[in-house]
């Protein structure tokens, strides 16, 4: 296993380079760093376009630069300079990484909880009406727009404060700035809400109808029927056998689906406000800003590939009939 | 945009923001009075008279908190610098920095008395302006507010030192020294040329004491860029700055020199998705939010009745569609005024209106200046005079026709110019995602398609690179916004004179540039009118720009509040932030 871990890792080298170099072409071709700032009335002189030309790497051609990037990097830990002059892109990462995590992991346990426990009823019960109940609600949030909801939820919650007088439940930002001590954390939590609502919702619904294909591909096979058949309870029968084997796949699609939620959190993020990575991405696209971009792209691309390397591992180590060669 | 910009901060500037409005109905609600307001809205502009200064008017209790919006997170502490030159960290800055005057909302000019015993011009030959700064304004250290403040000011953004990336030279690269006297208490500034607008110099100073601390003014320049103010000048200190620079705090500068400030505390919130702010205020996540208006805020804020107070105004910036007398058509030394006379004859900036703006603010009417705007002193029709804007198609098309142009009107296979060349197709550039731009653009085209002309109508993303013609980008005609200042003067220079910073278009008259030269240089006000409007005329003669209309300004906050009113110059709201409070 850890021959087929180190190998992963390997190839995934090359991988990276090819699309950040990609991704870099796309970034210098469609946009202009300086651009906003050539945009200013009166211009800067042509002397302050040239320093932060020079600053930024802009006088050399794609490859050099890349290759300076790149060299920036990994040898000396640089992340580059940011085309806003008060930001530095590591201190953005630190924070960026930070607040997207808090909310892309409550919204992941979330999902999961509520998934489990709508696979497993809904695949017990099937074709009753909890299960077409539970189904109609996993389609619902399946072609829901995450956008749409989560705006709708935001108005559904102000009206609901407003009659109440209560503002516990807050639609913009991580947090109410200047608050300390148990004051604060109960404010993270009610900024959390919301956007952990909508963020989970769009993953419990294809999770919830993955777990009950699963369960149902368990249900029908023939070691439950026996372990039935051995005289063990219903409840022993499906927890402990089924349960547990049919959360497999689950787990895998899981981890396979972490790139994607991070990809979600982008539009959750935009809507709610939060400074995440997301919202770094957006504005990094918006300033040109090549260096926060690559920045955001490196992240996410270790992140792709360490939690798909995690899906392969993680299947084998649930399932002993699968052995990596 | 992305939003991208905003409003400037100091000197005309070009608004690249996108406000895609469509649909608001014209609401008669009250105005200001001596206790504030009592909620509702209203979409009668007031800006530009003394009703503006007067709005909302109230006496506040002491003590209480105001959360604000921007929609910036604060990455650049330095207003100063061209990075930094942002409306929203102008905001938060006005409250932590001297400026020896005040924009008001009603554009009048006023001394800032709490920082200035005097502000003088003691001689015009050579120039000379004497400041007397108050025996007690200091910094929050206790370090006196002195003319070593105003020499750092001054150095930092004279030009000289080119590694400085100063958001604009204009002015400061007049002056010829600025020396100190009574213990640097008064500041006398010589100019090598001279200057009218010098009041509006020195605005949102940093402390020189503390740049001394951080290198030479380069290093110290830029450190300012990347770190708040340890110090304050103004009615408010920085107390604390989340890490991810969405909120920054204030609090009241125990060492204030000035009038006794109400609030003790302000935070200014970044919310950078404007379409989000009407329902943070709803949920009493921020008290008041300035946003660029458009149909959903407005209704969204119709909608909350009189828990809130908001107010649309038509601002200092204004639409106008410009041509690139680069182009070898538009610019033809022969023929080219009188085809570009006839395109801005052929536009019908009512038909422009009626699709655009008047869909929000119905009493919205044509813009007639490009020096001044309706409220500001001076503002004449130099536009209609000549038949601008007009929608004249008949008179355009005998215009062409009598000049020798060919095939004038549709369906005729394409004008030709006298000279027999064939008219090329036009690229026009508006910025992507602004929907009132493209149908601005699109109404356009289909006008000058009744000339036989053709006009392709394309977005840009960059529309810094397309004015300046860089990168590949570039343009033959183009709809965008400039932002007007209570300086005319000195802030339209650079626009139309010969060889301009912002002189995109290439646009050169000999007699533009001595008349705006003459206005940059005097201080009397009518001689700068004179002159302004001289100029604003000779650009219509010769059909450069074609100006459009004011662009509409936004302001919603809590009933609560007092003192705090719309402000359309560059200061914003928040250029009496000292002064709000909660009603008592």
């Amino acid at each position: 296993m850890l021959a087929f871990a180190l190998r992963r890792l390997l190839i995934s080298i090359p991988v990276f380079i090819v699309s950040t170099f990609l991704v870099f072409l796309l970034v210098t071709w469609g946009a202009d760093p300086l651009g906003q700032l050539k945009a200013k009335n009166p211009p800067p002189s042509q002397a302050v376009i040239n320093q932060l030309s020079d600053q930024l790497y802009l006088n050399h051609s794609i490859p050099e630069r890349y290759w300076h990037w790149f060299s920036q990097l990994f040898f000396h830990g640089d992340w580059g300079p940011s085309v806003q002059q008060g930001t530095d892109i590591g201190q953005l990462l630190l924070t960026s990484i930070e607040l997207t995590a808090r909310l892309v992991i409550l919204a992941i346990v979330l999902a999961v909880i509520l998934a489990i426990i709508a696979g497993v009823v809904s695949a017990t019960r099937q074709y009753s009406k909890t299960d077409y109940i539970i189904t109609l609600i996993g389609f619902l949030f399946l072609s829901l727009p995450v956008f749409w909801f989560a705006i709708l939820l935001k108005q559904a919650v102000v009206n609901l404060n407003n009659s109440a007088n209560w503002y516990g439940i807050s639609t913009y930002g991580s947090g109410t700035p200047g608050l300390t001590g148990g004051a604060a954390f109960w404010d993270a939590i009610g900024h959390l809400i919301l956007p952990t609502i909508v963020l989970a919702m769009s993953s419990y619904a294809s999770w919830s109808r993955f777990q009950r294909a699963s369960m149902l591909d368990v249900l029908g096979s023939d070691y439950m029927r026996l372990a039935r058949a051995k005289g063990l309870s219903r409840r022993q029968v499906m927890i402990r056998h089924g349960l547990r084997t049919a959360l497999i796949p689950l787990t895998t699609q899981v981890a396979l689906d972490v790139a994607a939620i991070l990809g979600g959190a982008v539009l959750t993020e935009s809507v709610f406000g939060w400074q995440g990575m997301g919202t770094m991405l957006v504005n990094g696209i918006n300033a040109g800003d090549f260096n926060v971009i690559l920045a955001w792209l490196t992240v996410s691309a270790i992140f792709v590939i360490v939690f798909n390397l995690i899906a392969d591992l993680l299947y084998g180590v649930l399932d002993p009939r699968i052995r990596h060669a | 945009m992305t939003g991208t910009e905003r409003r400037p901060h100091r000197r005309r500037r070009m608004v690249v923001c996108a406000a895609a409005a469509t649909g608001l109905a014209l609401l008669a609600g009250c105005g200001g009075s001596n206790n504030g307001t009592s909620g509702g809205g209203s979409s009668t502009s007031i800006s530009g008279t003394s009703a503006a200064d007067s709005f909302n008017t109230g006496t506040p209790k002491q003590g209480g908190s105001v959360t604000w919006t921007i929609e910036k997170t604060m990455q650049n502490w330095n207003v100063l610098s061209a990075d930094g030159n942002t409306f929203d960290y102008a905001q938060v800055v006005n409250a932590l920095t001297p400026s020896t005057y005040i924009f008001n909302p009603s554009y009048k000019v006023t001394m800032n008395s709490e920082l200035l015993v005097s502000a003088n011009e003691t001689s015009t030959s050579p120039e000379t302006v004497v400041y007397k700064i108050q025996p007690n304004a200091v910094w929050s250290d206790g370090t006196p507010i002195n003319a070593d403040d105003f020499i750092y000011n001054w150095q930092v953004q004279n030009g000289t030192d080119a590694n400085i990336a100063a958001a604009s030279t204009t002015g400061y690269q007049n002056i010829q020294s600025v020396t100190g006297s009574d213990n640097g208490k008064t500041v006398t500034t010589v100019y090598k040329t001279p200057f009218g607008d010098w009041k509006s110099l020195f605005i949102n100073m940093y402390p020189a004491h503390i740049a001394k601390q951080h290198g030479n003014n380069e290093q110290s320049f830029n450190w300012f860029q990347t770190n708040p103010l340890p110090v304050s000048g103004g009615p408010f200190v920085v107390s604390s700055v989340s890490s991810d620079k969405t909120s920054v705090i204030l609090k009241r500068n125990p060492k204030w020199y000035g009038t006794a400030v109400p609030l003790d505390q302000i935070t200014f919130r970044a919310i950078t998705d404007a379409a989000q702010e009407p329902t943070a205020l709803q949920n009493h996540e921020v008290d008041g939010i300035y946003p660029q208006p458009e149909t959903n805020l407005v209704n969204q804020l119709k909608g909350m009745g009189n828990t809130i107070t908001y107010k649309i105004d038509s601002g200092l910036g204004f639409e106008h569609i410009d041509f690139n007398l680069k182009n070898s058509a538009l610019g033809n030394a022969t023929w080219g005024k009188t085809l570009r006379t006839a395109m801005f004859t052929a536009t019908d900036r009512n038909a422009i209106l009626s699709k655009t703006i008047q869909q929000f603010q119905s009493s919205a009417v044509p813009l007639n200046s490009r020096m001044l705007v309706q409220g500001q002193n001076g503002y004449q029709d130099n536009v209609t005079q000549f038949g601008l804007g007009t929608g004249n198609l008949s008179k355009a098309q005998q215009m062409l026709t009598s000049a020798g142009f060919k095939n004038v009107g549709s369906g005729k296979g394409g004008l030709t110019a006298p000279d027999g060349s064939k008219i090329p197709t036009f690229q026009m550039k508006y910025t992507v995602g602004n929907q009132i731009r493209l149908d601005t653009c699109s109404l356009f085209a289909s006008e000058m398609a009744q000339l036989g002309i053709t006009v392709a109508v394309t977005p840009t993303d960059n529309l810094g690179a397309t004015l300046t013609q860089t990168g590949g980008n570039g343009y033959d005609i183009v709809d965008f916004a400039w932002v007007n200042t209570p300086f005319p003067a000195s802030a339209n220079q650079p626009l139309y004179t010969t060889g301009g910073g912002g002189n995109f278009g290439g646009y050169s008259n000999k007699n533009v540039d001595a008349w705006l030269a003459t206005a940059a240089a005097s201080s009397d006000t009518s001689t700068q009118i004179s002159n302004l409007n001289k100029a604003d005329q000779q650009i219509s003669q010769d059909a450069y720009t074609l100006p459009l209309y004011q662009k509409p300004t936004l302001i919603a906050f809590f009933p609560s509040l007092v003192n705090v009113r719309d402000n359309a110059t560059s200061m914003g709201p928040t250029y009496n932030v000292g002064q709000w409070g909660l009603k008592s």
